[in-house]
């Protein structure tokens, strides 16, 4: 089974960036523009992994990340957080929420990739296939 | 950066240059070139700009953070990162969370000098080219940049409300 990726940043343009990111790899890809949007798409497709923005309107990613763990069925699934707040206080919050990675914003496309390696298998798709 | 009761101008530029040349560098593979404050080149930066705006609020500090650029280039950053799938609107997307981006780093160091504060979420506008706001007793740096031809400005206003006179 191919693993299922939900991209959560209320920003159209990291989800996009993300989506091409990810796109040459066998996977199948979800998107949410906020944490309250994001448990609804996590409790029905059950993703391998989520990418969360640490900062977004209506639910932000820590609340998002602390309901997620209150799941029975998600509260396992790996988070790599993503924040454009490289301050030394919110990385140590990020840090002490058990997600597996996090990443600053900006940041480098192939470290991105890297550290979702660490946590999903990722597979080039053979030519032809979408 | 040692703490100091009041930042200036000339405190901020450091910080300024440094968050605008990361995230070009990083997000967008792209160098930016200083440009000095009389250079002809300001007086022709007429036609429309994205403006993205960025508060920053705390006990110690309240500002913004103000990242323009002319459309033209924001509608090439947007062709760059996202590709085929760009879409007219996402020039303002695009200029709005690299305005985000370079807020963050801002803020990343001004927390180091024990400056701390929130950031809102950016809020996007078109129009000619604006200056921030400087309220008396508060600093304006403005940094003007050039990126393959393009003039962009990164200012940062900040007040220190609990050193009022």
């Amino acid at each position: 089974m191919i693993p299922k990726i939900l991209t959560v940043d209320d920003s159209k343009t990291i989800r996009m960036i993300l989506a091409r990111l990810f796109r040459p790899f066998a996977c199948e890809l979800h998107e949410a523009g906020n944490g309250e949007e994001a448990l609804a798409v996590a409790g029905r497709e059950k993703p391998s992994l989520i990418i969360l923005d640490y900062n977004m309107p209506v639910m932000d990613g820590v609340t998002m990340l602390r309901l997620l763990r209150e799941d029975e069925d998600l509260k396992k699934t790996p988070v790599i957080m993503l924040t454009a707040d490289s301050s030394t206080e919110i990385i140590s919050i990020v840090a002490r929420l058990g997600v597996r990675d996090y990443i600053t914003k900006p940041f480098n496309e192939d470290q991105l990739l890297a550290k979702a390696s660490r946590l999903i298998i990722l597979e080039r798709r053979q030519e032809g296939e979408t | 950066m040692t703490m100091k009761p009041k930042l200036s101008s000339e405190d901020l530029n450091p910080i300024a240059t440094r968050a605008i040349t990361e995230v070009l560098a990083v997000q967008l593979k792209r160098v930016a070139e200083p440009v000095t404050p009389g250079d002809e080149r300001l007086k022709k930066a007429t036609g429309h700009h994205l403006h993205a705006t960025v508060t920053l609020t705390g006990e110690r500090i309240i500002g913004a953070v103000l990242f323009q650029v002319p459309v033209e280039f924001a509608t090439k950053v947007a062709e760059q990162l996202l590709g085929s799938d760009a879409e007219t609107d996402d020039s303002k997307d695009v200029t709005g969370e690299l305005g985000n981006m370079i807020s963050g780093l801002v803020k990343g160091e001004l927390s180091s000098a024990g400056y701390h504060g929130m950031l809102g979420t950016p809020t996007v506008t078109l129009g000619s080219r604006i200056t921030l706001h400087a309220p008396a007793d508060s600093e304006l740096c403005t940094t003007e940049w050039s990126c393959e031809g393009h003039l962009l400005s990164l200012q940062i206003q900040l007040s220190h409300p609990h050193l009022a006179a």
